[in-house]
């Protein structure tokens, strides 16, 4: 099925997706409703499932500004301090733990996508590595792996890929997930 | 302060017109896109302008900074098949320089046309750090026949200066008290070589890190006054031999000289540099970027722009793009 959702300027249309919900905003009425944010957890904007993921995105727009260029400078900034970083992991730590408390996560690889405009793709490369290191994804490679294993521990990757994008890496990486800025009324 | 420049033929150049900017000028291209022979050519053209002969110093010049075979200034046109004529026009405090030469021209220019005021300091600090190798260099240049690019010999000599008369200014004290914070001592000259002092002793420049030679060079030379208002500093890659950490104080500085009045340009292959000049400049600091690149049928074309992140399709951002998507294929996606 396509999903479709806004956000601020935003449109997004998620192609042959199996579910979808604009995570944050959930309607009065829904058990989710209110929840999260009056218990100290913080939701990623979208979370979408696709035939053999889980994706949880969330999504800054520095650029729908009037003071564009300001915005941005502002966020490349951020992405040099933690504070950008400690946000964005809480979000994503916090939407697995809801999910996981709720029986609510399909037992698929679970991929977490940043979607920040105006960046460059030095910026994003930053942030993707402050990620993955804060959001362990565990490789074949490394010894904290090994050594679970030698000591006959299992590990299932909490996240298999963290990843921060701008509008550009995006639309070249997912071509069915269309994304366009609509102008505000 | 140099304006604008147009370039028709000249090395690796078929045309370029630039736009420089008063402050900053930040040149970026990946190896062979001429970013080098930008900053020699303009500080030929400024380096000349104390002699009277003028156009006689800028024929020698031109031959003893790019060095060509048998000093044939011909070998500095852009390689094409048949005759090419390299035209070369300069505007400074809007006045100009124009000569031009073809790829038969021997030791001589076949035109020279120079509007330019006399009296002018222009630096150039090459990749190679030289105030080690210091002692002996500028005799043995001067009455041999070395085969030396003289931007080595120029940078020599100018670390030789003596310091101004008088007391420097606060906002230079600043910088000199900064840039001894970075080298954690000062720079002592005993005959042609140079020490760094600092309270274990003396340590001969051969010793100290080719890094904190170079912020010793530019201490020297804003103590002797090269770096003043009106000067021309031209700095092919800074980054080399520096420690990130350094390149921080560094842009500092920059700025800082920036803004007294020295007008900067600087090649360079650091992403950490360029964006410390995004990140550092104020509203009135004055830095403009220029990305140099091949287009499709091999010709090396410019852009430019007042924010780096305005110039993305460059070198350095490709390098980028390529390891962002060496990670995403390793995350699997």
């Amino acid at each position: 099925m396509d999903i479709s959702f806004e956000e601020g300027q935003l449109h997004f249309q998620f192609k042959n997706v199996q579910a979808g919900a604009k995570f944050d905003e959930q309607p009065p009425g829904s058990p989710d409703h209110n929840f999260l944010a009056g218990r100290g957890l913080k939701p990623v904007d979208f979370i979408i499932e696709t035939a053999d993921r889980v994706l949880f995105i969330e999504i800054k727009d520095p650029e729908h500004t009037r003071a564009k260029r300001q915005a941005v400078a502002e966020f490349k900034k951020k992405v040099q301090g933690v504070v950008l970083r400690d946000e964005l992991v809480r979000k994503c730590r916090d939407t697995y733990l809801y999910r996981t408390c709720t029986h609510n996560l399909p037992r698929k690889d679970i991929h977490y996508y940043v979607l920040i405009t105006g960046l460059n793709v030095q910026d994003l490369s930053t942030l993707t590595k402050q990620l993955l290191d804060q959001l362990p994804v565990l490789l074949e490679r490394d010894a904290e792996l090994r050594n679970l294993r030698q000591h006959g521990q299992q590990w299932d990757n909490f996240v298999t890929a963290s990843v921060a994008f701008n509008l550009r890496t995006w639309q070249a990486q997912f071509p069915d997930f269309l994304v366009e800025r609509r102008a505000a009324e | 302060m140099l304006e604008k420049m147009e370039l028709e033929f000249f090395t690796a150049f078929e045309s370029l017109h630039l736009d420089f900017s008063p402050g900053v000028n930040l040149f970026i291209g990946a190896n062979g896109t001429g970013k080098t022979h930008l900053l020699k050519l303009l500080y030929v053209a400024l380096s000349t302008q104390r002699e009277e002969r003028k156009r006689e110093s800028l024929e020698r010049k031109l031959a003893n900074v790019f060095l060509p075979q048998g000093k044939r200034l011909g070998r500095l046109a852009h390689r094409l098949k048949g005759g090419v004529t390299c035209k070369v026009h300069i505007i400074r405090e809007g006045k100009l320089l124009d000569f031009h030469f073809t790829n038969h021209s021997q030791q001589r220019l076949k035109g020279y046309e120079n509007h330019w005021d006399a009296g002018h300091s222009a630096v150039y600090i090459p990749v190679k750090e030289m105030l080690a190798d210091a002692p002996g260099l500028l005799s043995l240049y001067n009455e041999r026949q070395l085969h030396l690019e003289e931007i080595y010999p120029d940078i020599v000599q100018k670390a030789f200066l003596p310091p101004l008369k008088g007391r420097p200014s606060a906002r230079r004290r600043e910088l000199l008290e900064l840039l001894q914070q970075i080298m954690a001592g000062k720079v002592m000259r005993e005959g042609e070589q140079f020490f760094l002092k600092d309270e274990r002793g003396e340590l001969e420049f051969s010793l100290v890190a080719e890094g904190l030679r170079k912020i010793a060079l530019l201490w020297l030379l804003i103590q002797n006054g090269t770096l003043l208002n009106g000067a021309t500093l031209f700095w092919d890659e800074p980054e080399a031999n520096l420690n990130p950490c350094l390149l921080k104080e560094l842009v500092k500085i920059l700025l800082h000289l920036q803004r007294e009045g020295v007008q900067i340009f600087i090649a360079t292959h650091s992403y950490v540099l360029l964006q410390l000049f995004e990140l550092q400049a104020t509203d009135e600091d004055k830095v403009r970027f220029y990305s140099f690149k091949r287009d499709a049928s091999g010709r090396i074309i410019s852009e430019e722009s007042q924010w780096y992140q305005d110039v993305q399709d460059n070198a350095i951002g490709q390098a980028y793009d390529d390891l962002y998507n060496q990670k995403l294929a390793q995350l699997g996606l």
